[in-house]
């Protein structure tokens, strides 16, 4: 008789919690379907019928004209570009950097990664005032060139942390056996340790694509001109013009995150794993 | 991210046969080179865009620093000046004030999901992406949409809270204070409890089952196994959660720039967005890195203390 009682109040717990979880999924996605319910409308039919009722006439030319007179092509341009060049360059640097910290022992290595692990610890808002003296009297602020360099800097310590925490899971004797064949420390990276460690590869490229589409203050900070701007000054920019535009405005950040969506939609099997393993090192 | 990692390097296998010894120290010395050598990118990088730039901020922070034009040594006159100003000093309490009540209610929300959605099945990996998705949006994107759920005519929030009754009239958020945090504070939550909740669900993942499996048939209760065994077994997941979202919040900006742009009458300023207009503003370059500074030596402290509170008595773990 006390097992049925029991085991009832524990199903009576378990039904409260699944409609709880129910009720915080759709709180969580709400922002999703009004953002979209807003951008596919008119800015009349808005105003008239509030924002949960279905579209009097849907309307995609919002999107096509938040493109155009946001000027979305140049930022998407730009943004691209940045990720392009600054993912694959950080992410190799790291690797070579990671490999030596992990499996070999000389002198200075644990200085060096002390140096990265302060690297870590201090957040880049400190540095901003240098940053600015510095790249303008290099001759390329407000151009694409002054973001990269920061970028990778600060990307750099958590991708050695990471790499060098799986470097060192993968066994020794895959290196010695390698060694004994006569193969350079150039050769085993690149065809040994790189080769088997696509998995981290991976979590780290998708986390540092989102985290470069989406840096706001150091490109708010080093970039004014309208040709330079990445997605986000530049969504900012748009903001200024259309405040009250309210259906252009959601296309324009629909525009913005949909492709962050996608590729975590698409990739978070990679995504969350490996995020979830790279801090349990 | 542990910072305290006992084994800095792996332990190198015993050393080969003496007859090739002599061959054996030459590949050494080429490996060890070329060790250098790998490090070396990623060094050069470090010391010119992070390590450089810090020094110049000390440095910057002793001198009147224009943009334009030449900088003027003036001592601690910067520092002086930063005991005096008020709005510095109310923007860090606004931000500490934030960290606090953010973190609590990120956590609050993030820990009781973790629990849930630890279990595999469709349905809860359901729920772990349907929480997890704002997480992946820029501060601005969210900011943004955000600062048009807060409108007062044809947001979300307000005719919501008419329709619902609570109201009887429109509530302008954007006009109080408290409207502008509270709506920050739930904007935040939507956005980054769902990270929390990954790394909690790591952490609570990682408790060994045989322990669990010992402790039910002993009789613990759910709240006895969660208490006693969960809970003390994660402590560095539970740490490295809170010094993140800790610093994180005590680094806002976007979301104050975007949303209230430090409103109503500079009462949502944070220490970043005061740092942000001095330099980049007013263009006081040399008053921003000392105000900078101060920050910097803030989150360390609060750092360290995070750490030593949640310090494993046993040492290691």
């Amino acid at each position: 008789m006390d097992n049925i009682v029991a085991s009832f109040a524990e199903r009576r717990t378990d039904f409260v919690i699944k409609l709880l979880l129910v009720g915080i999924a759709v709180f969580w996605l709400m922002p999703f379907v009004v953002i979209f319910l807003t951008a596919i409308r008119s800015q009349g039919d808005m105003i008239r019928n509030g924002i949960f009722s279905w579209p009097e006439e849907l309307r995609w030319d919002n999107f096509v004209a938040a493109w155009d007179t946001g000027r979305f092509n140049i930022y998407f341009r730009n943004s691209l570009f940045l990720i392009l060049v600054k993912v694959p360059l950080g992410l190799l640097i790291a690797s070579l950097a990671a490999y030596p910290l992990a499996k070999m022992k000389f002198r200075g290595s644990d200085t060096v990664f002390i140096l990265f692990l302060v690297g870590l610890a201090v957040p880049i808002q400190v540095t901003l005032q240098p940053l600015l003296i510095m790249m303008s009297s290099l001759g390329i602020a407000n151009t694409l060139w002054a973001l990269i360099p920061p970028y990778l800097a600060f990307g750099l310590p958590f991708q050695i942390f990471v790499m060098r925490g799986f470097f060192r899971i993968l066994p020794n004797e895959l290196i010695e056996a390698a060694r004994m064949d006569g193969a350079s420390e150039t050769s085993i990276f690149f065809r040994i340790m790189l080769p088997l460690s696509l998995p981290p590869l991976a979590t780290l490229a998708i986390i540092d694509t989102l985290a470069t589409w989406n840096e706001f203050l150091i490109a708010l900070v080093l970039i004014s001109a309208n040709s330079s701007r990445t997605v986000p000054i530049g969504l900012m920019q748009f903001q200024g013009q259309y405040q009250s535009q309210f259906t252009l405005l959601m296309a324009g950040v629909l525009i913005s995150i949909i492709p962050v969506l996608l590729i975590f939609l698409f990739l978070q099997r990679y995504f969350v794993a490996g995020l979830a393993g790279s801090v349990k090192g | 991210m542990s910072a305290t990692d006992p084994s800095a390097a792996a332990p190198r296998p015993a050393r080969a046969p003496a007859v090739r010894s002599g061959r054996r120290r030459g590949s050494q010395r080429r490996r060890e080179i070329a060790g250098l050598l790998f490090i070396l990118p990623a060094m050069a990088l470090v010391v010119t865009f992070f390590l450089i730039p810090l020094c110049m901020t000390v440095w910057m922070s002793f001198h009147n620093w224009p943009l334009m034009g030449a900088p003027r040594w003036t001592g601690l006159d910067n520092y002086a000046a930063m005991m005096k100003d008020r709005r510095f000093w109310n923007a860090m309490n606004f931000t500490v004030w934030y960290s606090i009540v953010a973190t609590i209610a990120i956590f609050g929300v993030a820990f009781p999901l973790a629990l849930f959605v630890e279990r595999t099945g469709r349905a809860t990996s359901f729920y772990r992406t349907a929480i997890f998705l704002p997480v992946v949006v820029g501060f601005g994107s969210a900011s943004l949409l955000w600062a048009w759920l807060m409108n007062v005519d044809s947001g979300l929030f307000s005719p919501a809270a008419q329709a619902l009754g609570l109201t009887e009239r429109p509530v302008n958020l954007m006009a109080t204070t408290d409207g502008v945090f509270w709506s920050i504070i739930v904007m935040v939550v939507w956005k980054t409890a769902g990270f929390t909740m990954i790394l909690l669900m790591t952490g609570l993942q990682s408790v060994p089952h045989d322990i669990l499996e010992a402790a039910r048939i002993d009789g613990a209760s759910r709240f006895q196994q969660f208490w006693r065994i969960k809970l003390p077994l994660m402590k560095r997941t539970l740490a490295l959660a809170l010094i993140l979202s800790v610093a994180g919040s005590m680094l806002a900006f976007d979301q104050f720039y975007i949303i209230s742009n430090g409103g109503p009458r500079n009462s949502t300023l944070t220490a970043v967005y005061w740092i942000f207009s001095q330099s980049f503003v007013s263009f006081k370059l040399g008053y921003g890195a000392a105000l900078s500074m101060v920050l910097l030596v803030i989150l360390v402290v609060i750092s360290l203390v995070q750490l030593w509170l949640l310090r494993s008595p046993t040492g290691d773990k």
